[in-house]
């Protein structure tokens, strides 16, 4: 029996029969610069937030933000801009 | 853009004590309040948020038993509604500003530039005379007006310009340059030696020459005289023109003590202030300053400008070092070629520019504490002078004359 993975949502679905940009659906964005900067938009709030581990919701997944020395730089209700040295983004189901 | 907006409108730098920083910033999130700086710590965050948006923060933190403290507020709208409240801080600083642009309005500063032969402390008390000084009021200065009456004053000027900037008054002079000497041809004049010597060369442009190549003159002879002696004209006076020149021989002495007192330099050292206004002046210190017999002075005067526009204050230090007088003895080599020195510009400022010195010998003498440096040198140099023939020259005619007359 194959494994279902990751159902995606009505909005999604019909953004991309559309053509229509997924952050218009609802979707989150994520926008890594280098290694040092990493900003994410149409978040769900912060799971988790530490020096060396920052985890965000993001609707059905949790992006999982790892390093040293990171900083929660600015954050609003959908925004959130997380700085610092980054290892490793990671997606959680 | 954003930052430098919020700047303006006002940031408060919170600390908060909270057992989960996850739901505090979930809440604030969800409530509209934009975080920024957000940094961990021991018992909680430190963060930053707009300043109205701190009452919100403080329900949020009411709600989920989070406790603030250590609020900083800053930003140019805070700074702006703290200092409203401080009247005399308001006013000193309109006051403050309206003395400067005041003050702007005085001369504080002359400057002269330009001239060499007319001393600047004259220019100084003509311009003071006709009302341009320090802490006159530029608005009453008639620049024009001012510049033709200090012509007509110092006649050794040309041109003079009283340019006002500020505070600052710029004086531009030239001076008159003086016009040559034009020598009256038409009157009879004689040429003579102004120097003994042996005449070495002779162009004779005007007149009959009286001396020749290689003759041996004394000071007033006649080297060329105006009166000429033509067989079908008879005599005639003219103005004598010619280029002599001679080789002379200079002997000079000069004597210089080679025991002398030099001044050294102590290690105390004093300084003292004082402020000027204007023309008045305050002394910064009680007593003299002068703690020693001997000492140097060295004045340093500072001229005090805000945002351009000289201020009617200067500051004046005065330091104060102590120095000794100390007897030593000059080295004998040094003081010889010291007088040398000297008499060789001496001697060239005798013979003039158009001079050339040919040799020169120096002798040296020392004794009873001096030492005496004679100079002998021959030069060769330009000994013509003009001189207005007298009525006795001119009445003196020659033989030949005499006779034509009588007959």
């Amino acid at each position: 029996m194959r494994k279902k993975t990751g159902r995606r949502s009505a909005a999604e679905l019909a953004a991309e029969f559309f053509d229509i940009p997924g952050e218009a659906a609802g979707a989150s964005r994520v926008t890594i610069t280098g290694c040092s900067r990493v900003q994410i938009e149409n978040h769900r709030g912060i799971a988790e937030y530490g020096r060396e581990r920052i985890c965000v919701r993001c609707g059905r997944m949790t992006v999982r933000i790892t390093g040293s020395c990171l900083e929660l730089r600015a954050m609003n209700s959908d925004d959130l801009l997380i700085t610092g040295m980054i290892c490793a983004v990671a997606y959680e189901a | 853009m954003e930052k430098i907006l919020a700047f303006f409108l006002g940031l408060a730098s919170v600390r908060v004590e909270c057992a989960c920083p996850e739901e505090i910033l979930n809440a604030c999130a969800g409530a509209g309040i934009v975080l920024r700086k957000v940094q961990l710590s021991e018992d909680g965050l430190t963060l930053c948020v707009r300043r109205r948006d701190l009452a919100a923060l403080r329900c949020v933190c009411t709600g989920l038993d989070a406790r603030i403290s250590a609020v900083r507020i800053y930003g140019v709208l805070p700074f702006t509604e703290r200092i409203r409240k401080r009247y005399v801080l308001l006013a000193g600083v309109v006051i403050c500003i309206l003395a400067v642009w005041l003050s702007s309005l005085f001369i504080w500063q002359i400057t002269v530039s330009g001239n060499t032969g007319v001393r600047t402390d004259e220019i100084l008390s003509q311009l003071e005379e006709l009302g341009v000084h320090i802490g006159a009021c530029r608005l009453t200065v008639n620049q024009s007006r001012i510049s033709n009456e200090m012509l007509r004053r110092l006649t050794d000027l040309s041109w003079i310009a009283v340019n006002i900037s500020g505070s600052r008054a710029q004086v531009m002079v030239r001076e008159e340059t003086p016009a040559p000497e034009i020598a009256d041809e038409s009157t009879p004049a004689v040429i003579c030696a102004g120097k003994s010597g042996v005449i070495s060369s002779m162009t004779v442009r005007s007149g009959a020459a009286a001396a020749a190549v290689g003759d041996t003159v004394q000071a007033g002879d006649i080297l060329v005289t105006g009166q000429m002696d033509s067989i079908s004209s008879g005599t005639r006076y003219v103005h004598a023109q010619a280029q002599i020149r001679a080789r002379t021989w200079y002997t000079m002495s000069a004597v210089m003590p080679v025991n002398a007192r030099l001044r050294t330099p102590g290690t105390e050292a004093r300084s003292k202030n004082a402020l000027i206004f204007g023309k008045n002046r305050l002394n910064l210190y009680f007593d003299s300053g002068i703690f020693t017999a001997e000492y140097d002075k060295i004045i340093n005067r500072k001229d005090l400008s805000f945002l351009g526009s000289v201020l009617p204050v200067r500051t004046e230090k005065t330091e104060i070092f102590a120095s000794v007088l100390e007897e030593t003895q000059i080295p004998e080599a040094d003081a010889v070629s010291l007088l040398q020195r000297r008499l060789t510009q001496c001697l060239q400022t005798e013979i003039g520019e158009n001079g050339q010195i040919v040799s020169t010998d120096f002798s040296t003498q020392s004794g009873n504490g001096t030492v005496t440096v004679i100079l002998r040198a021959e030069c060769e140099e330009e000994i013509g002078q003009t001189r207005v023939m007298t009525q006795d020259e001119l009445a003196a005619r020659s033989p030949e004359d005499k006779e034509d007359e009588n007959e």
